[in-house]
């Protein structure tokens, strides 16, 4: 199965939507950079899912049933959200069920506890 | 091509900008192995002619990938074994390498040595200038090996250096010719001042003054020179060398390798004037 990028996703659901748009569309919707776009274009043309005219890419018959027999791989799938991963040495030791957090006394802001008793 | 995640566009390009880089990522892979380098080079230029020049290099630009240096490396091997009828008992390829440091050079001796006839043996190949001067035996074809021949100084000076040591050592009977992957055409009139046969795979022509149409050629070298104006002058030692090493303005690189400095400045120059970096296409140490 071909590997998909999120800016492959859109650029297929884009064209089954409308059959043909031109290039500069990608990055007027998306801000694709040009090396993204050409990325994705080499990508689906060497598939046999897209043929480009000028400025114009269009889905063929072939690349119509392949999303659409694909669908669920392409669109429903849970894609790697590589900004939500922790780095491991940001990463701290994992709760115990039923411990409570306890906050490093050292860096907390001790403005908060001065103003509660101050009854600010 | 690179499947890495890359950022997206930060601003909003240029629709006629943006369709020519984008056709231009898609033929020209080489683009593709640093991301973002293209666009910034584009960013470079602040008129048409600046951008049509960029276009008019790149299109025109010999990059030597993975496949074509394997193909490259038989037709050299072709040329030694066939058309000059060298065999292994008498016949030596060192690389031009004559320093501690790795070079280009010691590249093109490894991918060539799988390239001959099985009866080619480790011992038919030097990885270094003074060893193989100094080792090889007498009654023997020496071939001096290199990836890049850009004014011929260099090799000039290599191949005096192999045959003052042959001198030295007293050996009468050793023939010394050159092999490259790639070598400026005007460096012929070295290399024939040199008198000894000589053999490249490409020959390059200059990037402006040879290969461009002459009437284009004056508006060309002054946006060149408006586009190096932006690159920073000096670092440490190094000053810029405008069009390319003593003016040689070549397009040329060769995959996974450093990129000779004879090719145009704006492809590798690492700083903008004000030191700030640049993302570029090549890098050079």
């Amino acid at each position: 199965m071909i590997e998909l990028l999120s800016e492959d996703i859109e650029f297929l659901k884009e064209l089954y939507a409308q059959n043909s748009l031109d290039l500069y569309f990608f990055h007027e919707k998306y801000q694709l950079s040009p090396f993204q776009l050409a990325r994705t274009i080499q990508k689906f043309e060497d598939n046999g899912l897209i043929v480009i005219s000028g400025n114009q890419i269009t889905l063929n018959e072939y690349g119509r049933n392949w999303i659409f027999g694909n669908r669920k791989y392409i669109f429903l799938r849970e894609n790697v959200k590589y900004w939500k991963l922790i780095p491991e040495n940001m990463k701290q030791p994992i709760l115990g069920i039923n411990e409570l957090y306890i906050p490093n006394r050292k860096t907390l802001d001790k403005e908060i506890f001065k103003n509660i008793e101050d009854g600010k | 091509m690179n499947e890495e995640i890359v950022n997206r566009a930060s601003g909003k390009i240029d629709v006629n900008d943006f369709v020519t880089l984008t056709k231009l990522h898609k033929e020209y892979k080489w683009l593709s192995y640093e991301p973002e380098a293209l666009f910034e080079l584009w960013c470079l230029s602040d008129n048409k002619d600046q951008k049509d020049l960029i276009e008019f290099l790149i299109k025109n630009f010999s990059f030597v990938d993975g496949q074509t240096l394997n193909e490259a490396g038989k037709s050299i091997a072709a040329q030694i074994e066939t058309n000059w009828g060298l065999t292994s008992e008498s016949t030596f390829l060192i690389a031009t390498c004559d320093d501690k440091n790795p070079d280009g050079s010691q590249s093109i001796i490894q991918c060539l040595k799988n390239k001959f006839s099985m009866n080619w043996k480790e011992s038919n190949f030097f990885n270094s200038l003074p060893i193989g001067a100094n080792e090889i035996p007498d009654n023997s074809n020496v071939i001096l090996t290199d990836d890049f021949i850009g004014t011929g100084d260099t090799i000039e000076r290599k191949v005096k250096y192999m045959r003052s040591t042959i001198e030295k050592r007293q050996l009468t009977n050793v023939t010394v010719r050159t092999i490259s992957l790639a070598a400026m055409e005007f460096s012929k009139d070295v290399l024939d001042k040199l008198y000894m046969e000589y053999y490249s795979v490409f020959w390059l022509k200059k990037g402006i003054s040879e290969i461009m149409e002459a009437e284009n050629r004056p508006s060309a070298k002054k946006s060149m020179e408006n586009l190096e104006s932006k690159l920073k002058n000096k670092i440490g030692s190094r000053k810029l060398p405008n069009f390319g090493y003593k003016r040689s303005e070549a397009l040329f690189g060769f995959e996974a390798n450093n990129v000779p400095n004879n090719v145009f400045p704006i492809f590798w120059w690492p700083f903008y004037k004000g030191g700030i970096q640049r993302k570029t296409l090549f890098r050079r140490i």
